[in-house]
C-alpha cells in the first residue's frame, strides 16, 4: 500500500516536471525573436579621466562592414561622460546603420537608463575628416561640427559628473567590422578637452585595454602606452 | 490527470499562437491604413502635443502651398530610413506635412538650406526598439556589471524634404506610447 502511494506520488511529480518543461519550451520558442540576438559593446580607442567641460576629436569617416543579420551598427565619436557609469553621457560623431549605405552624423545623449534622446544628421563621406566637439557653458551642452552647432541640450536634462571624456570607435557584433582597415586604418587627431575653465586643451589619452587592442583582438591601434594626441584604429580582418 | 496536463498545454499553446497570429495582423493592418489613407497630413497637434519633440526648439506651422512628394512616398522613404524591422514593429505611425523652423541651430550639415519655414514631411513612428550606445565605463570599474546590449523603447521622427524627398534628419527620444 505504502509502495504504491509512493510510485504514485513520483509518477505525479514526474508529471509536473514534464509539463513544467514542455511549458517552459513553448514560452521559449514564443519569446525567441526577443532573444535571437545575443549582442554587445565593444569598443576600440581611447579615454581622458579628468573634470571637464567637453571633448574634442579630429576623426575620419570610415565606411566598415556592419552585421545586417542582427540589425546593428558601427560608430565613432567623441564623448563626455561620468566614467563610472554606462548610461550618463553626451556624444558626437558618425555611425553606420546596417541598412544605410554610407554612415551619417549623429549626436546622442542620455541620463541613466530612461532618458535619451538622438539626432541624425546628413550623410558623412567616407574619407572625409571632420572636427567633432561635444562641450558646454554654464547652461548648455553643445553638438558641434566643423565649428557648426547642430543641437543642443539643457544641462539640466542631463545632469550628470563630467569626469571622463572618450574617443572611440564601437560595434555590436563580433562581425561588424571595427572601422579601418590595416591598409587603411582610421584617424583619432588633436584629441582634446575642455577644462572647467572651459579652456580646449589637447591631450594624450590612453587606451584602457591591453597595448594595442581594442576590446576584441581583432580590434587594432597605435595609441602609446603613455597615451596619444592622435592615432588610428582598424579591423585586423581587413586589408 | 494527465489529460489535464495535456489539455493544459494545448491551451496555453494555441492561446500562444492565436496571439502571435493576431499582433501580426494588427501591425499589418496599421501599417496598411497609412498606405491606404488619403494624402491629408495628420494634425500638427502630433507633434505640438509631444513634449518630448518640443525639446529640440522646432517651430512647426501649418503647410498650405501644394508640395511635390505625396504623403505615402514620404512613409516609404522614412521606412527605408528607420529600417523594414523597426517600421513594422511602430505601434502607430503619422505623417505631418508643415513648415519647419528648427530656431536653435537652423543650418542643416553639408547643406545650403536653412530650415526656416522649410516644407517638410515629418514621418513618425512611436514605439519602436533602438539599439543605444553607452560609454566605457573606466572609473571603479567591475568587468561583471558590464551590460549586454540595452535598447530603447523610442518614438522615431523622419524628417523630409517635401519637395524633393530628401531625408533632412531624424529625431528620436523616449517613447510616448507605454
Amino acid at each position: 500500500m505504502c509502495i504504491k502511494i509512493m510510485s504514485t506520488r513520483k509518477f505525479k511529480l514526474k508529471k509536473v516536471r514534464v509539463s513544467f518543461m514542455l511549458i517552459c519550451l513553448s514560452l521559449t520558442i514564443f519569446m525567441m525573436p526577443t532573444f535571437a540576438a545575443a549582442r554587445g559593446y565593444y569598443f576600440n580607442g581611447a579615454v581622458y579621466k579628468a573634470n571637464n567641460n567637453g571633448g574634442a576629436i579630429n576623426l575620419e569617416v570610415g565606411n566598415p562592414v556592419v552585421d545586417v543579420s542582427n540589425f546593428s551598427d558601427v560608430s565613432a565619436w567623441v564623448m563626455t561622460c561620468d566614467g563610472s557609469k554606462y548610461f550618463d553621457y553626451a556624444q558626437v560623431g558618425w555611425y553606420k546603420d546596417y541598412n544605410y549605405s554610407t554612415p551619417k552624423y549623429f549626436y546622442e545623449y542620455s541620463y541613466g537608463s530612461d532618458f535619451w534622446r538622438k539626432v541624425t544628421l546628413g550623410y558623412a563621406t567616407p574619407g572625409n575628416f571632420n572636427d567633432y566637439r561635444v562641450g558646454c557653458d554654464s547652461s548648455k551642452m553643445y553638438f558641434i561640427i566643423d565649428n557648426i552647432s547642430y543641437g543642443t541640450v539643457n544641462l539640466t536634462d542631463i545632469p550628470f559628473t563630467r569626469n571622463c571624456v572618450q574617443y572611440f570607435g564601437e560595434t555590436h557584433e563580433i562581425a561588424d567590422q571595427c572601422p579601418g582597415t590595416v591598409t587603411n586604418p582610421i584617424s583619432f587627431s588633436y584629441s582634446q578637452y575642455k577644462t572647467t575653465s572651459n579652456v580646449w586643451l589637447t591631450i594624450n589619452a590612453t587606451n584602457p585595454n591591453s597595448l594595442g587592442y581594442g576590446d576584441l583582438t581583432t580590434m587594432r591601434n597605435n595609441i602609446l602606452s603613455s597615451g596619444s594626441w592622435t592615432w588610428e584604429i582598424w579591423d585586423s580582418r581587413y586589408y | 490527470m494527465k489529460r489535464l496536463f495535456i489539455t493544459s498545454f494545448a491551451a496555453l499553446f494555441i492561446v500562444c499562437s492565436l496571439a502571435t497570429i493576431a499582433g501580426a495582423a494588427i501591425n499589418n493592418t496599421e501599417s496598411k491604413s497609412i498606405q491606404d489613407t488619403s494624402n491629408v497630413s495628420d494634425s500638427l497637434t502630433v507633434l505640438t502635443e509631444d513634449s518630448n519633440f518640443q525639446e529640440f526648439g522646432i517651430k512647426l506651422n501649418h503647410m498650405d502651398e501644394s508640395v511635390k512628394i505625396d504623403k505615402n512616398t514620404a512613409i516609404e522613404i522614412a521606412k527605408k530610413s528607420v529600417g523594414t524591422d523597426a517600421a513594422k514593429e511602430a505601434k502607430k505611425i503619422t505623417a505631418v506635412l508643415a513648415k519647419y523652423t528648427d530656431e536653435e541651430n537652423p543650418k542643416l550639415l553639408n547643406t545650403d538650406i536653412s530650415l526656416i519655414d522649410y516644407p517638410v514631411w515629418i514621418i513618425t513612428f512611436r514605439g519602436v526598439t533602438l539599439q543605444r550606445h553607452r560609454a566605457v565605463r573606466v572609473i571603479n570599474s567591475d568587468a561583471s556589471a558590464v551590460p549586454n546590449i540595452q535598447t530603447v523603447y523610442a518614438d522615431v521622427n523622419v524628417i523630409i524634404d517635401a519637395n524633393n524627398g530628401n531625408e533632412l534628419k531624424t529625431i528620436s527620444y523616449n517613447s510616448i506610447v507605454k
